[in-house]
């Protein structure tokens, strides 16, 4: 078996780790297995006769549909349905955020053509008639929430949590064991804190998997998609909500929800990568991995703060891509993101920014530990 | 650690010193756990930092508090050490098969080491600092923990192991490298004080090396 | 008590103090001083604008039906609406659209004509703006709304007092109605005895609005505070005991394992404690907002959220903080147990953190909203079918956590050391 092997597996065999993901599993089990709703099934049951696609095809599937407790609601939300991106205008978005934040020179300009580039993507969104997909009809914002920001934000931080406690267990092994001078001493020396690193992570990445996998078949068991994975996220029965105001839930590209569900995860594992390479940093630090916990708390505590503290706009907005910030900010990803954010495409910038430092970061904290005394 | 200048050649060192003298901040430095804030450690005539692993294939370490998996059994745990030094997956078997053999604990090679007494997790401690069939050996009070019986079989495996590498070998007990040591280094206030043979340091004056010891650390008021 | 004194000079060391005092700054600025500022400014910025503390301030913490009467709503309204008619008479945009006061003006302003007397167009049902309608509904709201900008300019203009006036009159005239609905329709049990209580006996608190709800919402904050806390006090301390093997000396000496239960004892005196201490500390910038509602009964005027019982916003002070006292020991238990079966920090912690996350869980879904029918524990966990569970939810799982570990420090006697 190879270092990295080793390393793995003295994480997996770890009893405490197996506990914490089985009570994650069970208590996600328990979250997602009351989300049912019958409307919904109905809905996804429905939309494989009628397509997702409204208009008059839609509306004549709707109508063949057997009679039953949610057909008439269902024909009744599904039709005369209004195209809510039609002459949708962001400029008045960008008019708010600027007025909001009381933007003005680079801030305003920056501002203004994040918007003026979204018109393009909500143009595009209309004249491709995803607005006009069903999804799941009036009750799309709750079903795109449950899934999206309570079932996922869940995970997300199971995940964040698990792969800060497994790097910081793969790097803190040999002091927990006492087995740091044998270690450090062979041939490959301190250059074992980069097996760790890829042991660490491999296990971060592996355990959220598990997590999301059994999670998500176990939601998608209690509440099938049926029709609506074929429907866009941008329906127009879709929302988007930051506090201030409630407006449709438009992407920068075409996505159906299948693919917002891949896409959604990439960026969560991107940003539980993010938390692996934090662990990494700090564990190379503080040898002490309690302090060492409480150090990444307080770390991304200083980064939720900062942005709403900081009177420097620019560094709001950097710092609202950190990867706790776009935790935080799960509900508006592939979305214009708000006045909190001043880039397109802000999931994936913040996720690769945060990557980039975070590596950055690691390598001047392997180089100090390289040269460091342990005493 | 002030003015010290040694050299090692092949054979057993024991250096003896009271505690606080820096015998373990020697070795620290000697294993490139610490690095000297001024002068050289050289091996073959190049700095150890410089040849940072090319250097650590020829080390064996047996640490004062040896530490393990507790899960593990010592052919698990030797696997991981081999593995960390570099030796591939059949060697290493081979070797911690013979070093396990070595030090008497074929019988419980696959048992968790968890209920392992002092003196066995010390011989695996040693086992696994031989894996690598190191050029220097050092060692960290390795007969704490032993019983009478196991050091004197522990002296001679050391005795055996120095014919063709250097063996340091810190301890407090005298008597464990009265026999074996070709070489004792001293310290006093983190300065070298002596590095002679057993003989030389009894010469005619005393019995044997306790009484150098005492002689010694008792006219520096240490001992 | 000797021995209790040094485990709690053990737990109380400057490091981790260091820690809880940074933690507490990190809580202020990141949700309890929004908490404090956000209720300040719905004194004067809510539905009801600055006229529900005016009421209090003239009639106490109960509003009586002759004490409504002379405040005479009515009249007030159709005092605003004599300001807004003169705004309306000496504004040219209003004159151009033959507005000659505000009643006309608010009958187009809510017909659906308006947008197109304005010059909008409809397709297929659907309103598209132009700019010059846009401009002139701006033009006459700017007449209506004008201000200096400021928040509480704007509360004071007519247009906006109306609106209070018309809210107040709405709540008096509809809560009643809304209640009967409620006992009509809801199918939680406790929900329609609550309404039922109330609608016989008539809600006259005159309590902010706001007040009960910013309350339970901060004081969930603090509560989770306080969980974390305690979690980052007490954690180190039996782990690292048994990390650098002390206990071996600890039971080896004259008290032998009766140790751990002194340990115990210190635990949740910490908790106890530093729980007590968080309280007060965050409580008070609060209370100090609040105090003149100490004896106004949490049954707020507000249309849309049941306060469920006839308690006054003193007691409902005095039980959350109970509860959030409650549920520091409570983890204060469950990290004895959890440290109890760790023999180094980093096991210890993967047990730790879910255990934290799920007190967390608890002290947010028990005092949000606690009391009111909209509460997670009450609604969602037990339907609506039994009085206070957030109290029962609390109180058992401390008493568990307790009971569980105090088993545990009894049991210990018998525990072997490898």
């Amino acid at each position: 078996m190879n270092i990295v092997g080793h390393e793995l597996k003295k994480i997996l065999l770890f009893p405490a780790l197996i506990g914490f993901v089985v009570l994650a599993l069970a208590l996600n089990i328990a979250i997602v297995s009351t989300m049912c709703n019958s409307y919904a099934n109905f809905i996804a049951n429905a939309t494989r006769t009628t397509g997702v696609h409204l208009g008059t095809a839609f509306n004549e599937a709707a109508l063949q549909l057997e009679s039953g407790l949610y057909t008439d609601t269902f024909r009744l939300h599904t039709s005369n349905v209004v195209d809510v991106l039609y002459g949708y205008d962001t400029r008045y978005i960008a008019d708010f955020a600027v007025e909001w934040r009381g933007l003005s020179g680079l801030n305003e300009r920056l501002m203004r053509w994040k918007y003026a580039r979204f018109q393009y993507a909500v143009d595009a969104r209309q004249q491709a008639g995803d607005s006009m997909t069903v999804y799941f009809a009036n009750i799309t914002y709750m079903r795109h929430q449950a899934l999206f920001n309570y079932t996922m934000g869940a995970l997300l931080f199971q995940g964040i949590i698990l792969a800060a406690l497994i790097m910081l267990l793969s790097i803190g092994y040999e002091n927990s064991a006492t087995t740091e001078y044998v270690v450090f001493t062979t041939k490959t020396g301190r250059k074992v804190n980069r097996h760790k690193l890829l042991a660490g992570t491999i296990a971060g990445v592996g355990v959220y998997a598990v997590l999301a996998i059994v999670t998500l078949t176990v939601y998608f068991a209690f509440n099938p998609m049926g029709g609506t994975w074929g429907s866009n996220v941008s329906s127009g029965f879709n929302l988007v909500r930051d506090g201030f105001m409630a407006r449709p839930f438009v992407t920068w590209h075409s996505l159906n929800v299948a693919q917002y569900l891949m896409a959604f995860l990439a960026v969560s594992l991107g940003i539980v990568l993010c938390f692996s390479f934090m662990a990494y940093a700090v564990g190379l630090w503080v040898r002490n991995s309690y302090i060492g916990f409480l150090l990444i708390i307080a770390l991304n505590g200083v980064l939720y703060l900062l942005p709403i503290y900081s009177p420097f706009h620019m560094l709001s907005f950097a710092v609202n891509q950190s990867p706790i910030w776009l935790v935080l900010m799960r509900d508006m990803w592939f979305t214009d993101g708000g006045n909190n954010i001043i880039l397109p495409h802000f999931e994936t910038v913040g996720v690769m920014g945060s990557l980039a430092v975070l590596v950055v970061i690691g390598m001047f904290s392997a180089a100090g530990f390289k040269r460091r005394n342990l005493l | 650690m002030e003015n010290i200048s040694l050299e090692f050649q092949n054979g057993v060192y024991g250096l003896l010193a009271p505690n606080g003298a820096g015998k373990t901040t020697l070795i620290k430095m000697l294993t490139t756990l610490i690095f000297p804030t001024k002068g050289q450690i050289l091996y073959d005539g190049v700095e150890i930092s410089q040849l940072d692993e090319a250097y650590r294939d020829v080390l064996g370490y047996l640490p004062q508090d040896f530490g393990y998996y507790r899960n593990y059994s010592p052919m698990q745990f030797l696997g991981y050490i081999a593995a960390l030094k570099g030796i591939d997956g059949s060697t290493a078997k081979r070797k911690a098969l013979q070093l396990l053999e070595l030090v008497a604990l074929t019988e419980v090679k696959d048992k968790k080491m968890r209920k392992f007494s002092g003196g066995m997790i010390q011989r695996v401690g040693i086992a696994q600092a031989m894996l690598n069939d190191p050029k220097i050996l050092i060692l960290d009070e390795p007969t704490a923990g032993l019983d009478p019986k196991e050091r004197v079989r522990f002296r001679n495996l050391i005795a055996g192991l120095a014919e063709d590498r250097t063996v340091i070998l810190s301890t407090h007990i005298v008597s464990d490298i009265e026999s074996i040591a070709h070489q004792v280094i001293m310290f006093k206030d983190h300065t070298l004080l002596c590095c002679d043979s057993p003989e030389a340091l009894r010469g005619d004056r005393f019995a044997n090396l306790e009484e150098v010891f005492m002689h010694i650390y008792d006219e520096a008021g240490i001992a | 008590m000797r021995i209790v004194k040094h485990e709690l000079r053990k737990i109380w060391n400057g490091r981790i103090l260091l820690i809880i005092a940074l933690l507490c700054v990190g809580f202020w600025f990141g949700g309890l001083r929004e908490g404090v500022r956000s209720f300040d400014s719905l004194t004067r910025h809510g539905i009801f604008g600055a006229y529900q503390g005016l009421m209090f301030e003239l009639f106490g913490e109960t509003l009586e039906s002759h004490e409504l009467a002379a405040f005479d709503l009515p009249g007030r309204i159709a005092a605003v609406e004599n300001e807004l008619d003169a705004i309306i008479a000496k504004t040219p945009v209003f004159a151009v659209w033959g507005i000659t006061h505000f009643a006309q003006y608010d009958t187009w302003r809510n017909s659906e004509n308006f947008w197109l007397d304005l010059g909008a167009t409809q397709i297929d049902g659907t309103v598209f703006f132009t700019d010059e309608a846009i401009e002139t509904h701006e033009a006459m709201l700017q007449a209506l709304q004008g201000h200096d900008g400021t928040l509480e300019g704007w509360f004071a203009t007519p247009y906006m007092r109306r609106g209070h006036l018309l809210a107040l009159e709405w709540r008096y005239a509809n809560y009643n109605i809304w209640l009967e609905s409620m006992i009509a329709h809801d199918s939680r049990p406790m929900v329609v005895q609550s309404a039922e209580r109330i609608l016989a006996m008539g809600n006259n608190s005159l309590i902010d609005n706001d007040l009960t709800r910013y309350f339970s919402l901060y004081s969930a904050v603090v509560g989770v505070l306080a969980v974390v806390a305690v979690a980052v006090l007490i954690t180190p301390l039996i782990v690292v005991d048994r990390g650098r093997k002390v206990n071996y000396l600890q039971y080896s000496s004259k008290i032998g394992r009766k140790i751990l239960r002194a340990q115990f004892a210190a635990i949740v005196l910490s908790a106890f404690v530093l729980s007590i201490a968080i309280i007060a500390l965050a409580f008070i910038p609060f209370l100090m907002l609040s105090w003149r509602y100490w004896n106004a009964s949490i049954l707020s005027s507000c249309i849309n959220r049941l306060w469920l019982y006839d308690i006054t916003f003193g007691q409902y002070v005095v039980v959350a903080a109970i509860l959030i006292i409650v549920l520091a020991v409570a983890t204060a238990g469950a990290i004895f147990i959890a440290s109890r079966f760790s023999q180094e920090i980093l096991a210890a912690m993967f047990k730790i953190v879910p255990v934290t996350a799920a007190l967390i869980g608890i002290a947010i879904v028990s005092l949000d909203q606690m009391f009111s029918a909209q509460n997670s524990v009450f609604t969602h966990f037990f339907r609506g079918q039994i009085i206070a569970p957030e109290i029962i939810v609390c109180i058992a799982i401390s008493i568990i956590c307790v009971v569980v570990a105090g088993i545990f420090a009894w049991r210990e006697r018998r525990a072997e050391l490898q």
